[in-house]
């Protein structure tokens, strides 16, 4: 790509919401900068028009360059649509007082967001997504509660390891990269020798953020505590440092890997199996959107798989691809935005209006997949994109009808800070901000359908067929089955860690309680035998020893003795 | 003596003089303290960036006196010892600040500053060190400049955290004096060489080279902390903030570190040390300290405890990074010693303000220490993030180049300690973080200072704020020319490795 003037209009995308940040830290600009916040992702919404171009910066960090191709523009539009959409609803939030942190956090997750979708480099992706990541649980934490919290530190700890993993990967594709652009390290991967571990550690780094099987745990937690407007910003999240960053990275459509392939096609039915069963068991709609997106994760997998075996479906699928993940990633938006807007204090004109949105948005998840499905099930095995869509359909039918458990604590509404008494979930001027992104979203889909090469009518009709009937599935499961089934608290394998430990805890006070030997105190007092016995020869106490003048002169004296035996032989 | 000739001396005396001036000075005589305290610091900075200028337009700045028969004290300005220099000169300014502000009001502030000077003025001496017989000199004068900083308070924790310092030191000390002289009757020589001065001796005296480098890297490496050498570290936190922002950052543990550097390139040449068969133990031995010192660190309460194991961890990796022998690893390990400096620095000073404004000094009494200081929780956040090697910030660049290097090599084993490392950083740096930014504060501070709107006073506020932004920038950008990074790859290419 070539660095034309107009390159430079990519500047704004990154450095306004950098700007505004500074500002909002500063007492005496801060009014100005929080009444800009809420529009701080517009220019990044006008880049989409900018041409494809590269704006090299050759000092930043150890160079790189800022750039804009199909893909990016695909993300980029719908990285800045979400942003958006959290600036708008945190409005009232930005109003209330002391909310310069809120802000300086909030502006610098949008930063890091929305450079993900810029950057032409693979180490700047990586600053960008770091950034992202751990400035957006900065401000869940700051506009949550005490169960935020809890999720918030889960968050947290993938977080932590997803950068690690990434890390260590890009260190080993920069030895042998000829340069640090996104190619030069696909390249790298292709040819390296192992190339599996890689390939493998990508997937989990990259796979942590989008709920990967195993390391799905903070998903229902934060999506079921994150307040309402902060939830457009998480799935942003993880369309960019999820998703943009497998696009940018992974050699899909280079490599041929038919056992890597198949790991991931396991992994992806183990996947959506598990977001099926936890998901129909889940009290909440929000905590069964988070095994939604689970299972959007898992079509992922399939996807990647099938690239794995054909290489060559790749240059066909590349559009339609981009246009799932977006589409799919809009519709998760505004259902988890909705999710608690049928309720409660709104007026009846707002409820109508809200779950005919949800419908519409439901729709659009269960059906993101079609297009892809279109082109990959014609030449390679179906079988998971089939059941990938029908599980999303299903758990976006049942996300729309069930009736909200009572367990799970829902953060206080953020208007009621400001006691407007109005829902900022659903503000009627919000509405009209998603609703247009919506119909992009279904415009754009059905536009990407048919642009795709190898397209085949009838495998995109069974995979619509299996899409809308499994959506009318889970949304009738809602009413009839699910309230008969037992249920499951979001967090799924931590809760039941956390059960576990309690259990096991009561269990021995129970125990000690019934007049047996006080095993606590006796494990305690064995520990803290063993331990003063191993300090005495620990090196703490060897260093007591040795800051005693005996001790050190005669040290120097051996020493002195020995250097003297050698210089003499 | 040429005047370029009597730069080098400047430098050196730019923090002797008003040291000593300072000595003398009554204690109620604080505008006339700090007016020389800021000058000496301001001419410092002038001289190092003349030296800068001349150094970048081919000048040579040397200056030489007879010690004693075939010995020189010799004082250069090299590319490599400028960078130290710089690094001493700008911390030390902001060091400064930051003291006058720490101290106010405290006793024996004229014994304080004096020695503080002296002691900078040491580590000028060390930075600008020609051979080893210098470097030696300064160095136990760093020692002795900095036992009373350490025992400044004056109490029973500071007296045996002196007396642990002063044991440490004066041991590592004799061990450099010893290997010295040995390295003195095997080579006649001192004078540190690009490429070493000792590759000229046959094969038979391998053994003894082999024990003079474990004598020097055992010397040095007291002030560096290498375990198991590193446990005056941990009791000298009980020194006033500014020293130990000090010792940490600027002075000693960066001597150590530079002095490291020094024998493996300076006097043994990396090839040949390689050859020998000792920097493969010495990447092990700082392997083992970096993780040594974070799990020592996750264990501490205490807010300057656990920054002290993490200088423990963290100046290994310089060593680490020497050790690697490879170009792109000594990159990495060297300019840690600009990053790291920038980024303890940040987080002492950081320590610091929370001890003199909120009384605060141990982690679990951290809870909401950023809403009431908010600036200064930013610029502990800023060291933190460095520390843990999140991008922009420089760490990240210490720990890419270094990871780099130690694949170049083949020595892919080190990826694992960087990465066992950065867990361990995050493990012990984000719960400080959560405490500060999210837990509510209590209804009472231990024991609060009230300055108004401010968080605190300005004298304190300023020098981690623009620490924080240099750590910040230095990592952002990294690769333009003069940048730490830049001079840094300059440094190696040009001396460090054959052409």
């Amino acid at each position: 790509m070539t660095e034309m003037p107009f390159t430079y209009l990519l500047l704004p995308v990154l450095v306004w919401p950098l700007l505004l940040a500074a500002a909002a830290s500063f007492r005496a600009t801060r009014p100005l900068a929080l009444k800009l916040t809420p529009w701080a992702a517009l220019p990044a919404l006008a880049a989409v028009a900018i041409p494809n171009g590269e704006l090299q910066l050759t000092g930043v960090m150890l160079g790189g360059a800022l750039a804009l191709d199909a893909i990016g523009r695909v993300f980029l539009l719908s990285m800045s649509a979400l942003w958006l959409a959290t600036g708008l609803l945190a409005r009232p939030r930005l109003h209330a007082g002391d909310s310069g942190p809120f802000a300086v956090l909030l502006l610098l997750a949008m930063a890091g967001g929305l450079g993900m979708a810029l950057v032409g480099d693979a180490l700047w992706f990586f600053a960008a997504s770091t950034l992202a990541g751990y400035a957006l649980y900065g401000v869940l934490m700051q506009a949550g509660d005490g169960t935020t919290r809890q999720a918030g530190n889960l968050l947290v700890i993938l977080l932590v390891a997803s950068d690690l993993l990434v890390f260590e990967v890009l260190l080993m594709l920069a030895h042998s990269a000829a340069g640090s652009d996104f190619a030069s390290f696909r390249q790298a991967l292709v040819s390296a020798e192992s190339r599996t571990l890689i390939l493998g550690l990508l997937v989990v780094g990259f796979g942590i953020k989008i709920g990967l099987l195993g390391v799905h745990f903070w998903l229902a937690p934060v999506f079921t505590t994150a307040a309402a407007p902060l939830r457009p910003a998480l799935v942003a999240y993880m369309l960019g440092a999820g998703l943009l960053g497998g696009l940018r990275l992974l050699p899909i459509g280079e490599l041929n890997a038919p056992v890597a392939g198949e790991i991931l096609r396991w992994l992806a039915w183990a996947t959506l199996v598990y977001a099926w069963l936890v998901g129909t068991l889940q009290l909440q709609r929000r905590s069964t959107l988070a095994y939604a997106a689970m299972a959007l994760g898992g079509l992922w997998l399939a996807v990647l798989s099938a690239f794995l075996h054909q290489p060559g479906l790749w240059a066909g699928s590349a559009t339609s691809l981009a246009g799932m993940l977006v589409q799919s990633g809009l519709a998760l938006a505004v259902l988890l935005l909705t999710a608690t807007a049928v309720e409660g204090k709104q007026s009846p004109t707002t409820v109508q209006f809200a779950f005919g949105l949800r419908w519409l948005a439901a729709l659009l998840l269960a059906t993101a997949p079609v297009g892809i499905a279109g082109v990959l099930t014609v030449q390679a095995d179906g079988l998971p994109i089939h059941l990938a869509t029908a599980v999303i359909a299903f758990l976006a039918g049942l996300s729309l009808l069930r009736r909200e458990g009572g367990a799970a604590a829902v953060p206080a509404d953020m208007s009621a800070r400001t006691g407007t008494g109005r829902s900022a979930s659903l503000d009627m001027p919000m509405s009209s901000v998603l609703v247009p992104a919506t119909g992009l979203a279904v415009a754009a889909a059905f536009a990407l359908v048919y642009q795709s090469t190898g397209w085949s009518f009838y495998d995109a009709a069974v995979s619509a067929s299996i899409a809308l009937v499994s959506l009318l599935l889970g949304a009738s499961s809602a009413r009839w089955l699910v309230p008969h089934l037992p249920s499951l608290p979001p967090g799924d394998a931590v809760v039941f860690i956390a059960y576990a430990i309690a259990a096991a805890r009561d269990a021995g006070r129970r125990l000690s309680d019934a007049g047996l030997a006080r095993w606590p105190d006796v494990a305690r007092a064995l520990t803290q035998r063993i331990w003063s016995g191993v300090s005495r020869i620990s090196i703490v106490h060897w260093e007591s020893a040795l800051i005693r003048w005996p001790a050190a002169l005669l040290l120097m004296l051996l020493l002195g003795l020995l250097v003297a035996w050698l210089a003499s032989s | 003596m040429s005047w370029e000739a009597w730069v080098p001396l400047l430098v050196v005396a730019s923090s002797l003089l008003p040291g000593l001036i300072i000595f003398g000075l009554a204690e109620e005589r604080v505008r006339l303290r700090t007016t020389f305290n800021l000058f000496g610091a301001v001419v410092k900075l002038a001289l190092v960036a003349l030296m800068l200028w001349g150094v970048f337009h081919e000048h040579h700045y040397e200056a030489r006196f007879g010690l004693l028969p075939g010995l020189e004290l010799v004082l250069r300005a090299g590319p490599l010892a400028l960078l130290f220099v710089t690094l001493s000169a700008v911390l030390w300014l902001l060091t400064t600040v930051y003291a006058i502000g720490y101290l106010e009001g405290s006793p024996h502030r004229s014994r304080f500053f004096g020695f503080f000077s002296l002691c900078v003025s040491a580590t000028v001496g060390v930075a600008l060190a020609g051979n080893l017989i210098t470097f030696v000199i300064f160095y136990e004068l760093l020692t002795l400049s900095t036992y009373p900083l350490v025992v400044h308070r004056g109490t029973e924790a500071a007296r045996r955290a002196g007396k642990t310092y002063l044991t440490y030191t004066v041991f590592g000390g004799a061990l450099l004096v010893l290997g010295t002289v040995w390295l003195y009757t095997l080579t006649g020589n001192l004078d540190f060489t690009p490429r070493g001065f000792v590759h000229d001796l046959g094969p038979e005296h391998a053994p003894a080279l082999v024990m003079v480098f474990a004598l020097l890297i055992a010397g040095f490496g007291v002030k560096a902390a290498l375990v198991p050498l590193h446990g005056w570290l941990p009791r000298a936190m009980v020194a006033p903030a500014p020293v130990s922002a000090l010792l940490h950052a600027v002075a000693v543990v960066k001597a150590g570190a530079f002095g490291i550097i020094r024998v493996v390139y300076d006097v043994f040449g990396v090839e040949f040390a390689a050859g020998l068969g000792v920097m493969r133990p010495l990447a092990w031995l700082a392997a083992v300290t970096i993780i040594y010192g974070s799990i020592r660190a996750l264990f501490q309460d205490d807010l300057k405890r656990r920054l002290a194991f993490s200088t423990v961890s963290q100046v290994s990796y310089i060593a680490l990074g020497v050790a690697i022998v490879g170009p792109i690893a000594t990159v990495g390990g060297v300019v840690h010693l600009v990053h790291q400096g920038l980024m303890k620095i940040t987080l002492f000073f950081c320590a610091g303000n929370l001890a003199e404004t909120l009384g605060v000094h141990k982690i679990s009494e951290m809870n909401g220490a950023g809403r009431r200081m908010p600036w200064t929780m930013a610029a502990f956040t800023v060291g933190a993030f460095g520390m843990i090697g999140a991008p922009p910030i420089a760490g990240f660049i210490s720990k890419w180049y270094i990871g780099l290097g130690a694949l170049e090599t083949g020595q892919g084993w080190v990826i694992l300690v960087l990465a066992g490392s950065s867990l361990l950083n995050a493990a012990y740096f984000l719960p400080i973080l959560h405490r500060a930014w999210f837990r509510p504060p209590p209804d009472r501070w231990p024991v609060e200072h009230d300055f108004g709107r401010k968080e605190t006073a300005w004298a304190l506020l300023l020098p981690p704020v623009v620490t924080a932004a240099l750590a910040l920038g230095v990592g952002l950008l990294a690769s333009v020319p003069f940048s730490p990074l830049d001079w840094v790859r300059l440094v190696v290419q040009r001396e460090f490795y054959t052409p």
